[in-house]
């Protein structure tokens, strides 16, 4: 099993990933004793500094392997010299009825990602409560696909 | 730590996340491992770490 995280913060006012591996999706290996949220949150710790929120968003089958998706919100402070790219906005991958997507890219595991956090922003008390304000206008764009269709 | 003599080369290792060092092979085993340890959680030996390493006259052609 793999941790794959992208480290998001806000670049004056738009998300950005970055992280030790720059933009690119950062992989953690996790054993099978391991707790995946554990070891994700102590590696972050230790390489980037502490993290705002950690969060898996979604899980997939790559590289022989199942493969965690985790969003981790960080201060821009700890941004430092790491490389950062701007997230850009996205289709995302669908599956069938009863199957997964043949394939995900990057960029739809990342629009996913935030747009689990923006639910999550509305419905959970402690990411409402730890999300920094400036992500509440970032996160009211990452609205249900239908709606953003419409505008 | 030298693997069949190797140490006198000069090696360059990269990680699939782009990270990559090049020198000795002692210098590149000991910063890939210590790489694969505290960024991606990975344990790797010696042997596999040159076993994916190209000398670095190679990599930079």
């Amino acid at each position: 099993m793999q941790a794959e995280v992208f480290v998001v913060w806000l670049d004056g006012g738009q998300p950005a990933l970055t992280g030790p591996c720059g933009p690119a999706p950062w992989l953690i290996e996790l054993g099978s004793g391991d707790h995946p949220v554990e070891v994700v949150e102590r590696i972050v710790r230790d390489v980037v500094g502490p993290p705002t929120l950690v969060h898996s968003t979604s899980w997939r089958r790559d590289r022989d392997a199942v493969v965690l998706s985790f969003v981790v919100v960080i201060d821009g402070e700890l941004v430092g010299e790491m490389e950062s790219a701007p997230i850009v906005r996205a289709s995302l991958a669908r599956s069938t009825a009863t199957a997964a997507p043949r394939h995900i890219e990057t960029s739809a595991v990342v629009e996913h990602g935030l747009r689990h956090l923006a639910w999550l922003a509305q419905d959970d008390a402690v990411v409402a409560e730890e999300l920094p304000a400036a992500w509440r206008p970032v996160l009211d764009g990452y609205v249900p696909e239908p709606f953003r269709s419409l505008g | 730590m030298t693997i069949d003599g190797a140490a006198e080369k000069r090696w360059t290792s990269r990680c699939a996340c782009g990270w990559s060092v090049t020198g000795s092979a002692d210098l590149v085993i000991a910063a890939t491992i210590e790489h694969g340890e505290r960024i991606h959680n990975m344990a790797a030996t010696a042997e596999q770490v040159m076993a994916r390493a190209v000398p670095a006259d190679d990599s930079e052609t």
